[in-house]
C-alpha cells in the first residue's frame, strides 16, 4: 500500500476541544422548506468571477434552467431553483462578512416547480470521460459546499493535471452547532458514496479517504453500511479525533496522510484533493439525477429559534423562511450568524437569501455569544500558540500588527493563519486576535495587489520608454541616412557639375583655338 | 428582523486574566499554610502589608497613566505580585521594608515598564533583590522553623506585630537570639569548613530532604503547582526543566566530589527551589513563549540556581537566576520560534 497508510498521526498539533452542541439540531430528520414565492439568487455564490446573466426581467424560466453563465474558468453558473418569472435583475444585499450588495436575479415562483431537462444526467457515468464529467460538474454550478464555495470543477481540473494520490472527503464537520453534513451522511449515505465514486472517476484518482470525527456515531454507522453494500474498496472510512478545526483542509490532510500542505500551495500540490460531503452529494444529484445545484442542506441552530434542525432549502430562499420553518424566533434572539460560532460571520438582516455556501444559520439566544469585552493587555501566557493549528505564535504576530509592522507580521507567516479563531477563544485577555490577523492578511494582500499594479505600471512605463527610444533611434537613423544620402548626393552633384564644366571647357577648347591661353596671359 | 454584528469567533472566551490570577492565589494556599505553621503568623502580616501597598500603588499608577481602575485592579495581578513577594520575606519584617518592596515591584518594575504584560523582569523578584541589597540585615534574619529545638523561642503573635510596626523586639529580646541561619547558609558555611554533607545534615535544622519546614513549604508549593498545571494556568516545561537543570548539575558535581558538594535531592527541596519552579519561573510575562524556549529557560534557571547557591554569596539563588534568565527571554524567543505549518 501507499506511504500514507504507515504514517498515521491521528491528530494534529494545536486545536481545541469544544462542546459540539449538535444534538439539538440532529433530533429530527432533514425537513423541507417550502419553495417561497419570491427568491433572490445572487449571480456570485462562489469564489471567482460573477456569473453573466442569461435572462432578463419578464423571462419565464424553468427549474434548473441557467440564470447566469460562468465567466471564465474560476466561476460557476447559477440556476433557477424553481420555475417562475424573472421579476428583475439588480443589486441586493447578499450574505457577506462585509455586508455587500451584489447583482441578483429576483425570481417570482409560479408554484409549478416545473423542471427543465438539463442534460446533465448520465446513468452510466463510467462511459463519460473524466473531462466530460468535470464539464458537467461545472455546468451544474457545483461549488465547495463546506462553506468555501470554490468552483469544484476548477479545483478538479487543476488537481488532475498533477496526478492525484487520493481524494480526501471532508466529513469532519468540526465547527460547533453545524450538523448538516452529519445529517446528510445519516440520510443520504448511499448517494454520497455514489458521488465519491463519480469524483474518483472524474479525477482518475485511485482511492478516497473519508475523514470523519469519531463522535458522529450514527453517520459512521450509516456510511459503513453503505460502503458494505456498495463494496468499493477504493473508499476508506477514517475516524479522527473530534478536535476543532479537524475539518480545516490543511489539518484534515495532515491527519489523514501525515503530510503538510506547503504554505504557498494547495493539497493538490502534494497529490491530494479535498471535497466536502455536500459537494459529493451535489455531484451525484447532477450526474445521476440531472439536477444542477439549486438546493442544499442547511442547519438552523441556536437558542434563538424554537425548533433547531436541518433543512433542505432552495438557494435564494430568504433566511426568514428558514427560521419560520423552525417555528420562528425565541424572544431573546440576539444575533444571527452564517456558519458556526468559530468562523461564521454576523448577518444583519433575515431577508438575506440562502446561498451555496450557507451551511448553517445560527440564531443566538441571550448571552449565548461573546459580549463585546474590554481587552486586557497580552500577558504572554502562550495559550494562543498552544492551540494554533498553523503553529504560529499569535501573541508575537499581535504585537507586530498592533505596532503597525505588517512586514514583520508577513515575515512571521501571518499568511499561514487559517482564521480558525482558536487563539482568540483561549486568550485570557480577550484580545480580538482573529480580527487582527484578518486585518493584517487583508491589508497585506491589498498591498500586494497595489504592488503588482505599480509593478505593472512601472513595466508599462518602461516599455513605453523603450518604445519611444526605439522609435527615436529609428528616426535618428532615418535622418542620418537621409543626411548622408543628401551629403552623398551633393558630392555627386558637384562632381557631376565639375565634370560638366570640364566637358564644356573641353568642348570650347576643341572648337576655339587656345582661347584659354589668351585669358591666361 | 435586524441584528447587530460582531466579529468571529463568537463563543464566549474560555478564561480570563482574572481567573488565572485567582487560581495562582488559590494554589498558594497550601504553601502559605505550611509557611504559617512552621514560621508563625509573619507571612500573614507580610501579605497584608504588601497586598495593601501593592493595590494602592497599582491604583495610583493606573490613575496617573489614565487607565481604567476597575478591570486592572480586579485582574488580581498586583495582588499576586504582592503575595509572591511576601513569601520571600522573613516572617519578621518591619512594615516599611515590606511596603518599600511592594511599592518598588508595582511602580518601578511593573508600571514604569508599561504595566501588565510589559515588564521584562519579574516584579516580585526585582523587589526582593532590591530589598536584599537595601536591607540585608532584615532580609536575612530568618526565624528557625517551629518544633526545632535549638533553644530559641518563637516570638508570639503580639511580639511579632510589635516588631512589624517598630522594627524592634520588646525589651529584653534581641534579634540574634531568636533568629538562626537558614539551612542553605549553614550548609555553605560548613562545607567551607571542610565538613561533608552527611555530617551537616545531622544538624537540628535539617529534616528529611532538606531544611526542616522549608522542605514542606516546597512540597506544598509543588502540590499547588500541580493543580495549576492541571488547570492549564502554567505549563510543565519551565518547572520540569528548572528542576532537571538543578538536579543534573548538582548530581554531576556531587559525583565528581561528594566531599565538597551537596547531593541533588537536597537542592530540590531546599530554599525556594520548588516554590520558584512553580510560581516564580512560570510567570508568563517574563518567560519565553515556545515550549522549546521554555525548556531552555527553565534549564538555565536550574543551572544558575546551583551556581549561585554553591559559589555565590547570597542566601538563595532563585531570585537572581530568574532575573538573569529574564534577560535572555527575548533572545530565546527569537531563536526558538516553532516551525510554521507548511513551511520548511
Amino acid at each position: 500500500m501507499e506511504q500514507h497508510d504507515k504514517i498515521m498521526p491521528r491528530r494534529f498539533r494545536g486545536g481545541l476541544k469544544l462542546l459540539p452542541n449538535k444534538i439539538q439540531s440532529t433530533l429530527t430528520p432533514i425537513r423541507h422548506v417550502p419553495v417561497p414565492d419570491r427568491l433572490v439568487i445572487p449571480l456570485c455564490q462562489h469564489i471567482g468571477r460573477e456569473a453573466v446573466p442569461l435572462v432578463k426581467a419578464g423571462d419565464k424560466v424553468l427549474k434548473g434552467q441557467p440564470l447566469g453563465a460562468a465567466d471564465g474558468d474560476v466561476s460557476a453558473p447559477v440556476h433557477a431553483p424553481t420555475s417562475g418569472t424573472v421579476e428583475s435583475i439588480g443589486m441586493h444585499p447578499i450574505p457577506h462578512p462585509g455586508g455587500l450588495s451584489a447583482l441578483c436575479v429576483v425570481l417570482r415562483s409560479d408554484g409549478q416547480d416545473q423542471a427543465i431537462d438539463t442534460g446533465l444526467a448520465c446513468l452510466d457515468y463510467l462511459s463519460l470521460s473524466p473531462e466530460e464529467i468535470q464539464n458537467r460538474i461545472q455546468r451544474a454550478g457545483i461549488t465547495g459546499l463546506g462553506g468555501a464555495m470554490y468552483p469544484t470543477a476548477a479545483k478538479m481540473s487543476k488537481a488532475e493535471d498533477r496526478g492525484i494520490k487520493a481524494l480526501i472527503v471532508n466529513a469532519a464537520e468540526c465547527e460547533p452547532i453545524i450538523s448538516c453534513d452529519d445529517m446528510l451522511m445519516r440520510e443520504h449515505a448511499d448517494e454520497l458514496i455514489t458521488g465519491i465514486q463519480i469524483m474518483l472517476h472524474a479525477m482518475s484518482a485511485p482511492r478516497a479517504l473519508i475523514g470523519i470525527e469519531r463522535d458522529k456515531k450514527r453517520a459512521i454507522t450509516a456510511l459503513e453500511k453503505a460502503l458494505a453494500k456498495i463494496g468499493d474498496e477504493r473508499i476508506v472510512l477514517r475516524k479522527i479525533y473530534s478536535i476543532y478545526p479537524a475539518g480545516g483542509e490543511r489539518q484534515l490532510v495532515q491527519v489523514l496522510t501525515g503530510q503538510e500542505v506547503p504554505h504557498d500551495g494547495f493539497p493538490q500540490d502534494i497529490g491530494y484533493l479535498s471535497q466536502n460531503v455536500g459537494t459529493a452529494l451535489a455531484i451525484k444529484h447532477a450526474l445521476i439525477d440531472g439536477q444542477p445545484l439549486i438546493s442544499r442542506i442547511t442547519t438552523v441552530a441556536g437558542k434563538g429559534v424554537h425548533l433547531p434542525g436541518n433543512f433542505e432549502v432552495r438557494l435564494g430562499t430568504p433566511i426568514a423562511d428558514l427560521v419560520a420553518a423552525c417555528g420562528g424566533y425565541h424572544d431573546g434572539a440576539e444575533a444571527m450568524l452564517m456558519g458556526g460560532p468559530m468562523m461564521g460571520f454576523s448577518l444583519t438582516d433575515d431577508r438575506l437569501p440562502v446561498i451555496k455556501g450557507t451551511n448553517c444559520i445560527a440564531v443566538a439566544g441571550p448571552s449565548e455569544l461573546q459580549q463585546t469585552d474590554f481587552a486586557m493587555p497580552c500577558i504572554r501566557c502562550g495559550k494562543c500558540a498552544q492551540v494554533c493549528p498553523a503553529h504560529l505564535q499569535p501573541e508575537e504576530l499581535y504585537w507586530q500588527i498592533k505596532g503597525g509592522d505588517l512586514d514583520k507580521a508577513a515575515k512571521l507567516s501571518v499568511g499561514a493563519c487559517i482564521e480558525c479563531g482558536c487563539c482568540d477563544y483561549v486568550c485570557p485577555s480577550h484580545i480580538p486576535l482573529a480580527q487582527y490577523f484578518r486585518y493584517a492578511k487583508a491589508e497585506l494582500s491589498a498591498r500586494d495587489r497595489q504592488q503588482q499594479k505599480s509593478q505593472l505600471a512601472k513595466h508599462r512605463f518602461e516599455d513605453r520608454e523603450a518604445r519611444i527610444r526605439i522609435e527615436e533611434d529609428a528616426r535618428q537613423a532615418r535622418l542620418t541616412a537621409r543626411k548622408k544620402r543628401l551629403a552623398e548626393g551633393s558630392q555627386q552633384e558637384r562632381e557631376r557639375q565639375i565634370a560638366a564644366s570640364v566637358q564644356r571647357a573641353q568642348a570650347k577648347a576643341d572648337t576655339g583655338a587656345e582661347p584659354d591661353k589668351d585669358f591666361g596671359q | 428582523m435586524k441584528f447587530e454584528t460582531q466579529f468571529a469567533p463568537h463563543l464566549t472566551p474560555s478564561g480570563s486574566v482574572r481567573r488565572m490570577m485567582q487560581r495562582v492565589l488559590k494554589a498558594l494556599i497550601p504553601a502559605a499554610m505550611a509557611h504559617v505553621y512552621f514560621f508563625g503568623p509573619g507571612l500573614i502580616f507580610n501579605i497584608v502589608v504588601a497586598g495593601g501597598t501593592a493595590l494602592a500603588a497599582e491604583a495610583a499608577m493606573l490613575r496617573l497613566r489614565g487607565l481604567p481602575l476597575r478591570p486592572y485592579l480586579l485582574d488580581f495581578s498586583a495582588l499576586v505580585t504582592a503575595v509572591l513577594l511576601a513569601f520571600t520575606l522573613p516572617p519578621l519584617t518591619p512594615w516599611w521594608v515590606t511596603a518599600t518592596g511592594a511599592l518598588f515591584a508595582i511602580v518601578v518594575a511593573k508600571h514604569l515598564y508599561g504595566g501588565l504584560g510589559q515588564n521584562p523582569f519579574n516584579p516580585a523578584m526585582t523587589a526582593y533583590v532590591v530589598l536584599l541589597v537595601s536591607f540585608p540585615v532584615y532580609m536575612t534574619s530568618w526565624l528557625p522553623p517551629l518544633n526545632v529545638d535549638i533553644g530559641i523561642a518563637h516570638p508570639g503573635f503580639g511580639d511579632s506585630l510589635f516588631y512589624l510596626f517598630t522594627g524592634h523586639l520588646p525589651a529584653g529580646q534581641a534579634m540574634d537570639t531568636i533568629t538562626a541561619a537558614s539551612p542553605l547558609d549553614v550548609t555553605r558555611n560548613q562545607l567551607a569548613q571542610a565538613r561533608n554533607y552527611s555530617e551537616i545534615k545531622n544538624g537540628p535544622l535539617f529534616g528529611n530532604f532538606a531544611g526542616k519546614g522549608w522542605e514542606w513549604i516546597g512540597i506544598y508549593s509543588a502540590l499547588g503547582g500541580m493543580w495549576l498545571l492541571y488547570k492549564g494556568v502554567i505549563r510543565w516545561q519551565i518547572p520540569s526543566f528548572m528542576l532537571l537543570g538543578l538536579f543534573v548539575t548538582a548530581a554531576v558535581m556531587y559525583v565528581l566530589n561528594p566531599g565538597a558538594y551537596v547531593p541533588s535531592g537536597f537542592h530540590l527541596f531546599a530554599g525556594a527551589t520548588l516554590f520558584g519552579a512553580f510560581f516564580i519561573a512560570t510567570d508568563p510575562v517574563t518567560a519565553p513563549i515556545s515550549p522549546r524556549g521554555q525548556k531552555i529557560y527553565g534549564a538555565g534557571i536550574g543551572i544558575l540556581v546551583y551556581v549561585i547557591r554553591t559559589w555565590g554569596g547570597f542566601p538563595d539563588g532563585v531570585a537572581f537566576a530568574v532575573l538573569f534568565m529574564n534577560m535572555t527571554t527575548p533572545l530565546i524567543d527569537h531563536y526558538t520560534r516553532p516551525r510554521v505549518y507548511g513551511h520548511d
